[in-house]
């Protein structure tokens, strides 16, 4: 069965790796069940990133005061943050050559570095003042 | 109706929820998703409130237009007088009914940085971080100026009668807090702290009115830190970020290197609402100028 087609994370971004369940009716895209919403309105599905996108056009008036607080917004606003911070996220996965992201360029780890993630079981209190 | 969609929103949620609702203040060390849980009916029920309260002062405004014409109309005879007294009371009623209900609902009404501020930051900060983790949040929404969080008062007072009095009052709101394991093995840290200057000024005026006056200023600071690992990222340009942020704290250590931003906001309202972008951008900034570190051997 083939893997969901998003991409998750915000800084660092990583695939999904539950399988499809059904496609998205705006990019045609396989998904799983936790990325894909009905879309308000009408009874299709449609991906994260597709439903951010419609929630990131400028033109929603009131209702996006609403959506601020919708899973979507974060996949929409990623596109903008990218785009308007020139950010370019961090890929943790395994990388070829098209690894990109919605034209964004992503920077990878090193697969060594990779393999270190979670090797530190204090992580949350090294590092800061106490 | 917003304000019915808003109460039955109300009854919806948990006793926990509705304790934040009346204490302001909720701190927790669980998955994000958790907390996200939590907060997000209540930013829903915030968010209809604030309009249904927005409704109420429109029919409480539109009530007591309607009173006045109803006058005007018992004044004309249009309407009998046998009837004049249910038809005044029966818009009164609605006019000061919805005053009245609206100042209520107020002891309910949220900051609105809960649902512009908090819950899209948390919404974002859980797409990267650890499988498993918990995140220790901490949020006090009790509003900037309450009693607990003076630090100092200054007082001065020329005498009885005398003008211009002038006190200053000072407030410090650690308001929020989060720190998240995040997917990478760094540790985050995001906390906003608010200096607050609250000034109550009494003087009279030319004609000899005596006149009142408050003035506010908030100065936020806003911090990003990230704790990485030496292993994964090679953190030598840090000094390039100090022209990126207000003040730039760096601190080294045997396995990780802390790196903190921060960038100051000034404000002079209690209702000014905090931007998750702002937060966002520094770990943007922090990660951007972090390169992956070199293979061993290489």
């Amino acid at each position: 069965m083939e893997n969901c087609s998003m991409k998750r994370g915000f800084f660092f971004l990583r695939p999904c790796d539950h399988p499809a369940r059904r496609q998205c009716t705006l990019c045609g895209k396989p998904f799983c069940d936790e990325h894909l919403r009905i879309r308000p309105g009408k009874n299709e599905p449609a991906c994260l990133d597709c439903l951010g996108k419609e929630l990131q056009k400028p033109n929603r008036g009131s209702d996006y005061e609403d959506d601020l607080f919708d899973p979507g917004w974060s996949y929409g606003y990623r596109r903008s943050f990218y785009s308007g911070s020139h950010y370019r996220p961090w890929y943790i996965g395994q990388a070829n050559a098209d690894t990109s992201f919605d034209g964004h360029e992503v920077r990878v780890f090193d697969s060594e570095s990779a393999d270190d993630f979670d090797d530190d079981p204090n992580a949350e209190a090294d590092g800061f003042d106490s | 109706m917003k304000l019915f969609s808003a109460l039955r929103k109300y009854f919806a949620l948990t006793s926990a929820q509705r304790q934040f609702i009346s204490k302001g203040i909720w701190a927790c060390n669980q998955p994000p998703a958790a907390i996200i849980n939590f907060l997000k009916p209540l930013a829903a029920f915030d968010s209809d409130l604030d309009k249904g309260r927005d409704q109420l002062m429109k029919i409480g405004c539109g009530g007591l237009i309607l009173s006045f014409v109803v006058a005007i109309m018992v004044g004309n005879e249009v309407i009998p007088e046998s009837s004049a007294g249910i038809a005044m009371f029966m818009v009164l009623t609605l006019g000061l009914g919805s005053f009245i209900a609206r100042w209520l609902l107020g002891s309910m009404d949220m900051h609105n940085n809960l649902r512009m501020f908090v819950v899209p930051l948390l919404n974002t900060l859980q797409q990267d971080m650890a499988p498993g983790k918990n995140m220790i949040f901490k949020l006090d929404l009790r509003g900037k100026t309450c009693k607990s969080k003076m630090i100092s008062q200054k007082h001065d007072n020329p005498g009885w009668f005398r003008y211009p009095k002038l006190s200053t009052y000072n407030f410090k709101d650690y308001w929020f807090s989060c720190i998240a394991p995040l997917v990478d093995g760094s540790t985050l840290k995001i906390t906003v702290d608010d200096k607050i200057r609250q000034r109550k000024k009494t003087y009279s005026s030319r004609s000899g009115k005596t006149k009142f006056k408050t003035k506010i200023k908030i100065k936020s600071k806003i911090s990003a830190s990230l704790a990485m690992k030496n292993k994964t990222y090679d953190l030598e340009k840090t000094g390039s970020l100090t022209n990126l942020c207000d003040r730039l704290k760096v601190k080294d250590k045997n396995r990780r290197k802390a790196v903190g931003m921060t960038v100051y906001q000034i404000s002079t309202s209690e209702d000014s609402l905090m931007e998750p972008a702002v937060c966002l951008n520094l770990v943007g900034k922090i990660l951007m100028n972090a390169a992956p570190a070199k293979a061993k051997g290489a």
